[in-house]
């Protein structure tokens, strides 16, 4: 903590000391030294340390100036700041800048990138591609990959216990757990293709969930997972409580996870 | 007598007048200062013809002070008397007559030096027979051997010229033979100091070709044996900056009177052995051979307590300075010899029992005295390990050695213009440097160390007066005690900050701040206590004892149970906490304490103190793991959700091991941050419902939160109407009416047909414009009753689960009482 606070003085001092000269090398300092601090703070879990620190540096007009690797590993953690805060557009946007432009020599880099990088867009509904996860050693994400895209609840559940630990120390555990509300949607899909009709009773989709070996479910929790994907906008549809049925829209009624959010 | 309180006083009053004058020059051990100075002016008085440096000294200090000064160094000697601190006083006087008197005799004993020709024979005659009994205990002769040699060719004459004075004075007075003989041994222990100061000293010692060996050699020489006067010649030097600074403290004069008698008697001794350990560990070492280096370091590893290595010490000291001085140190083969038994000699040296004497009353006096008794025992540990090596000159010292240390160092500083330059050599050779810097300088920095000063003083005098010899001073105790009561109120006045800092030193350790090291133990009968947020060091006598503690948590719990008087409850556990702490107790009490506060706190929505106890929760689980470390591991993942705190929750999921998975408020809390971070309402609220121990308290703070967000899902969901049963049921109101204040605070449409439906669409284009609405407008207090809710819901598995919150209290104390 004392440490934190004395890199953050440094930090204002020498942030003081470039908008005084405005001097490009100087410049360049000061992104470092703002990544650095960056850095220690997610090092010593204190995220709420990374603000003033993202506010300078937005507020300084030299962004341009910065040496392109100085941006990517400010991005970098930026883009996992914005994540941890759940706000997985601004996240996707630095993550992908870092990642674009890592160095391509710097695998181990961009491999750390694409660690956050990968959840993000998996929640925007991207994808990564078996190469991609093979190339850069992170096959801890193909099964997961896989079962969100099938909406296989079951594989994805086992999944992240098999890596759990792996998730977990990267901080990530909890991102692709969200992933689960995706893999309700690509299922609930695949059960509206089946039926291919506008009124899906409920109880299918609880035969759906019982399929993926969620025991504990019951019809009104099936009714909660609908209305929490409706609330979202993954589903454009309504529930008939009195009918118990899913009525879902019949242009696009699973719109694109691209789209949604 | 005059000089001699003189001397005392200044070093007495350091602590006091340290306040006023630089840290910097009161820091130094006042007892050593005193020993040198006397020794100095012996030595001066004596030796005037041969180190005219020495001579100014004394003469500066005469010059100032009547003849009655120069006695100071008759106080000086009389701290030698190990025991008799009464006896000091007389000593004191004598001497100082005696120093007045001798300036003029020191041309004419060479005897002593003599004893120094015989080099390797520590038989120095004199020293012996003065004092008999302390002879046998310390081996003074065999340190005199090894520097004999050195000493007999140049300064034996002038060296021993004080010497002899000085011995010859003691021997005069029969009363105060007794006492030089403590002197005496100081002398031999101050001559290793000295041999620190003047590296050549050491140097001599070990190897006798050096002229400048020979005055280090001499001087140990002369210390050794001749006790005091001898010693003085080196000191001289030495002691003046010393005695200058001393000067400087007149102030302290005052006070000085009063304490003088008490202090000075035993501390000289000690310091005046610390210093020779000291100087004898630094500079010596180095000639040394490195396997009884190593045998040494051995011995010292052996032992797995602090008394241990000061019994080592000593043991060690004896053993290696006899070792040395035959030469045998040479020829052995370290590496087979066995290693010192410790009991027998134990017995022994009686500074063991002394010790924990000082200890005892430093306790009973105040945390001074024990901070003292405690800086003690670090500077002998601190010695003991550098000192190993220098234990071959002062076998003796090994269990003053320790307080002298320290004084050394702090007076370091001081003393560094004459005699730093020998210890910064000796100290910055000796591994445990940096300990001792990092002391002076922490002592510095808070100004500590006129604490630490005091600490050691009495740590030294005590351990002098013991070491040397432990005969008679009938006022002994009672001068301990009174000191001691002197220290306490005097310290007391001064930051707490102090007290920890001379704490820390004991330990050696920087992490030595912790309250362990210096407990106090409360003598407060009371079961119940206002709490008063502390503002200076706690006394005693306010604070309650453990068995105390334990009837008032009882009281406070059963008070808490009939009367659910909060403000009463949280005040009685706040001073219980105070008192734990303050004693630095970390039991599974402590933990019960804490535990007990955060139910209360919990139960009654007090977020502040609920987080205090969490937060020490936390850190107590690690030493003293409890029963419901699931419990509170529990309500920490749900306060994060509370809080949203991903980060932290990612954190906190890190450290779960298996078993606290297991644990069923621990497995409870991940669901619910399963269902939470899924927005999976329904289960999210099922949960609730079953919430394990008081979790559902916790709940309680985010329950409308989350009730908020579910119930837009729904509107959004729900086409055309849904049922508010529906609601109710799924986001867990305890009944229907609940419900409705609810949703018609939400400003919620019913259907006009069926007023038991929720007109979705139109109440969701009102909770969409509504949505920034503060959430305090809601007059949704009923769900927000805790016990309301609580009472809903029929306990789980858990006996302690969400009863009414007296049978909670109840069951929970049965509980523990299991």
């Amino acid at each position: 903590m004392f440490a934190v606070t004395l890199d953050l003085r440094i930090f204002a001092n020498n942030a003081e000391q470039q908008l005084q000269s405005k001097g490009k090398g100087k410049a360049g300092d000061m992104l470092e030294k703002a990544a650095e601090q960056l850095m220690s703070c997610f090092r010593i879990n204190k995220l709420h340390l990374c603000k003033p620190l993202i506010r300078a540096i937005d507020s300084s007009n030299l962004k341009d100036e910065y040496s392109t690797a100085q941006r990517v590993t400010y991005k970098y953690y930026v883009g996992r700041k914005a994540m941890f805060d759940s706000d997985f557009k601004q996240a996707e946007e630095y993550l992908s800048f870092s990642f674009i432009h890592c160095h391509r020599s710097c695998q181990r880099n961009k491999r750390l990138i694409l660690i956050y990088l990968l959840p993000v867009k998996m929640l925007l509904g991207h994808m990564p591609t078996h190469q991609l996860l093979k190339k850069y050693d992170l096959m801890q994400f193909a099964d997961v990959t896989k079962a969100v895209s099938e909406g296989n609840l079951l594989l994805l559940n086992e999944a992240l216990v098999k890596h759990e630990t792996f998730f977990i120390r990267c901080g990530i555990f909890l991102i692709l757990e969200k992933l689960k509300i995706i893999t309700y949607r690509n299922l609930f899909k695949k059960v509206y293709h089946l039926l291919k009709t506008h009124q899906l009773p409920l109880d299918a989709f609880l035969v759906a969930l019982k399929m993926m070996k969620v025991e504990d479910v019951d019809i009104d929790e099936v009714q909660c997972i609908l209305a929490n994907l409706i609330y979202m906008g993954h589903i454009k549809g309504y529930i008939s409580h009195q009918h118990q049925k899913l009525v879902v829209s019949k242009q696009n009624p699973f719109p694109p996870l691209s789209s949604v959010s | 007598m005059a000089a001699n309180t003189a001397q005392q006083t200044p070093t007495q009053n350091w602590p006091y007048g340290s306040n006023s004058s630089g840290e910097g020059q009161v820091h130094e051990n006042p007892e050593w200062e005193k020993a040198r100075q006397a020794l100095a002016s012996i030595s001066k008085s004596q030796n005037s013809t041969k180190t005219s440096p020495t001579n100014r000294t004394n003469q500066q200090y005469g010059g100032p002070y009547p003849p009655g000064q120069y006695g100071v160094p008759g106080g000086y000697q009389t701290p030698t008397t190990p025991t008799g601190q009464a006896p000091a006083m007389p000593m004191m006087e004598d001497q100082s007559s005696n120093y007045s008197s001798q300036p003029p005799p020191p041309a004419t004993p060479q005897p002593p030096p003599q004893s120094p020709t015989s080099t390797d024979q520590p038989p120095p005659p004199p020293p012996p027979p003065i004092p008999p009994p302390p002879n046998a205990q310390y081996p003074p002769p065999p340190s005199q051997t090894p520097y004999s040699p050195n000493g007999t060719l140049p300064y034996s004459p002038t060296d021993s010229n004080p010497m002899m004075q000085g011995y010859n004075s003691g021997q005069i007075r029969p009363g105060y033979q007794g006492y030089q003989t403590p002197s005496y041994q100081s002398p031999q222990q101050q001559a290793p100091g000295q041999g620190p100061y003047g590296g050549p000293g050491r140097v001599d010692a070990k190897k006798p070709n050096n002229n400048n060996m020979n005055k280090g050699g001499q001087q140990l020489w002369q210390r050794m044996k001749q006790a005091p006067g001898a010693g003085a010649v080196k000191f001289n030097i030495q002691k003046r900056p010393y005695v200058m600074a001393n000067q400087n403290f007149p102030l302290g004069d005052q006070v000085p009177g009063l304490a003088s008698p008490n202090a000075n008697p035993p501390p000289g001794t000690v310091a005046t052995t610390s210093t020779t350990s000291t100087g004898s560990a630094q500079t010596r070492p180095q000639d040394w051979p490195q396997a009884m280096k190593e045998y040494v370091q051995r011995c010292f590893t052996a032992c797995e307590s602090e008394e241990d290595k000061d019994r080592t010490e000593k043991v060690l000291k004896d053993l290696l300075q006899s070792r040395l001085q035959d030469g045998s140190a040479y020829t052995i083969d370290w590496t087979r010899e066995p290693l010192p038994d410790l009991k027998p000699k134990q017995s022994r040296w009686e500074a063991v029992p002394q010790r924990s004497q000082e200890n005892a009353i430093g306790r009973g006096g105040a945390t001074r005295g024990r901070g003292g008794a405690r800086l003690g025992n670090y500077r002998n540990v601190f010695s003991q390990r550098s000192p190993s090596s220098s234990s071959s000159r002062s076998s003796r010292s090994s269990s003053r050695s320790p307080s002298p240390h320290g004084r050394h160092r702090d007076r370091s500083r001081h003393h560094r213009s004459d005699s730093g330059s020998q210890s910064d050599s000796s100290m910055s050779s000796d591994p445990r440097l940096p300990l001792s810097r990092r002391q002076q300088k922490a002592g510095r920095g808070r100004g500590g160390e006129r604490d630490r000063d005091l600490a050691c003083g009495v740590g030294k005098k005590r351990k002098g007066g013991n070491a040397g010899l432990d005969f008679h001073d009938p006022n002994r105790e009672a001068k301990k005690q009174s000191r001691a009561a002197r220290f306490h109120t005097k310290l007391r006045t001064e930051p707490l900050v102090l007290n920890i800092n001379v704490f820390d030193l004991p330990n050696g350790t920087q992490e030595g701040l912790s309250w362990d090291e210096c407990p106090i133990v409360g003598t407060c009968q009371d079961i119940t206590k206002n709490y008063l947020r502390l503002t200076c060091a706690p006394d005693p006598a306010t604070v309650r004892p453990v068995s105390v503690l334990r009837k008032s948590l009882i009281a406070v719990k059963s008070h808490w149970k009939t009367n659910q008087d909060y403000l009463y409850a949280c005040e009685q556990m706040k001073s219980i906490r105070q008192d734990l702490t303050v004693q630095g107790v970390r039991t599974d009490f402590t933990v019960e304490v804490y535990e007990t506060h955060a139910r209360i706190a919990l139960e009654k929505g007090d977020h502040e103190e609920f987080n205090q106890c969490q937060t020490q929760l936390k850190a107590l689980y690690k030493d003293c793991p409890s029963d419901n470390v699931g419990e509170f591991t529990a309500y920490r993942i749900i306060y994060y959700i509370f809080t949203k705190n991903s980060g932290d929750l990612t954190t906190e999921l890190v450290y779960l091991t298996p078993e606290l998975r297991a644990d069923p408020c621990v497995a409870h809390a991940l669901e619910l941050r399963t269902a939470w971070a899924l927005g999976n309402f329904h289960r999210f609220f099922k949960l609730y419902q079953n919430a394990p121990r008081m979790a559902a308290y916790l709940i309680d703070k985010f329950v409308e939160r989350e009730r908020n967000i579910a119930l837009r899902a729904i509107l959004k969901t729900f086409r055309p109407s849904v049922p508010v049963e529906y609601v109710q049921s799924s986001l867990a109101f305890p009944d229907l009416d609940s419900c409705l204040a609810f949703l018609t605070g939400l400003g919620v449409t019913f259907t006009p047909s069926d007023p038991s439906k929720i007109d979705c669409k139109i109440s969701s284009a009102n909770l969409t414009a509504s949505y920034k609405q503060p959430q305090s407008s809601r007059p949704e207090n009923v769900t927000v009753n805790p016990e309301y809710n609580l009472s809903q819901f029929p306990p789980t598995t858990y006996q302690l689960i969400k009863p009414p919150p007296a049978k909670f209290w109840s069951s929970i104390m049965d509980f523990k009482a299991k």
